[in-house]
């Protein structure tokens, strides 16, 4: 039985089928908040939602799942006017407002873009300079004109992986 | 383990595919509303491809892997699913289910 703390920031395994017999996987929300479960680049909007106390079962599991927690938008909100994507260094989402709202999102802040789209995507403030939040990491989609983002507010729960292994 | 209540509005029946998303349990099939659904059920019944299942449009990067026959049970509260394969189709079907309460 393993209890595995889940974050709204990064997506962790919660279960990892077994390389014997067939693999099955039982899992626990055992935490106060909802977690979201799939693939490696599962997030709220497109994972599968599992309330607190709820359970989900695969009598044949041969994938890896993954775990993600809700998560609350707060202030500092911007709005993108361009967003520049290089790789694999990071996305310049250069913002309404310049410096001004800029200098709201702090190193090392996370913020969530186009929250509650199946666009949305998490993402951690690695500077921010003339008007502009860098993310430490390369965004998946291109955010266009007059997308939103915000800080994040994450909701950890806690998954129990029971019954895992191979009958 | 589960069991369809395969007489209801709830079961669904669906043709999942490559490329975008297909919805397997809806909540207001046919336009009514499921009053209060739980405890959903789905079988992935095709032979070769593995159904990625997740909420609103699903990848093959977000979705839990369904493979051919096998079976995923939701025991608390249902909400719409969707699915998508990585390549070709495979047919999903869905409902409510009478499951163990087991933790």
């Amino acid at each position: 039985m393993v209890h595995t703390p889940v974050s709204a920031t990064i997506p962790t395994v919660v279960y990892t089928p077994s390389a014997y017999g067939t693999p099955h996987a039982f899992l626990y929300n055992e935490g106060s908040s909802p977690v979201y479960l799939g693939g490696s680049g599962v997030s709220t909007t497109q994972g599968l939602a599992l309330a607190p106390n709820d359970k989900i079962r695969l009598p044949y599991a041969g994938g890896t799942i993954w775990a993600v927690s809700g998560y609350q938008t707060t202030s500092p909100e911007g709005t993108v006017i361009t967003a520049t994507t290089t790789f694999p260094s990071g996305t310049i989402l250069t913002t309404a407002g310049g410096t001004t709202v800029t200098a709201l999102f702090t190193v090392g802040m996370w913020i969530a873009i186009e929250s509650g789209t199946p666009r949305q995507e998490v993402a951690q403030v690695l500077a921010t300079n003339a008007g502009s939040v860098i993310t430490s990491a390369p965004l998946q989609y291109a955010h266009g004109t007059a997308t939103t983002f915000w800080q994040l507010t994450a909701q950890p729960s806690l998954v129990k992986s029971s019954d895992v292994g191979a009958t | 383990m589960a069991i369809f209540d395969v007489g209801s509005l709830a079961y669904q029946t669906t043709t999942v595919v490559s490329g975008s998303a297909s919805t397997i349990f809806n909540l207001s099939p046919g336009g009514t509303a499921l009053t209060s659904p739980r405890d959903v059920t789905l079988i992935n019944q095709g032979t070769v491809n593995t159904a990625y299942v997740g909420g609103t449009a699903a990848t093959i990067y977000s979705g839990i892997p369904v493979g051919p026959g096998a079976q995923l049970t939701l025991q608390g509260t249902a909400l719409t699913m969707t699915a998508i394969t990585s390549t070709g189709t495979t047919t999903v079907i869905a409902g409510l289910a009478t499951v163990a309460s087991v933790v």
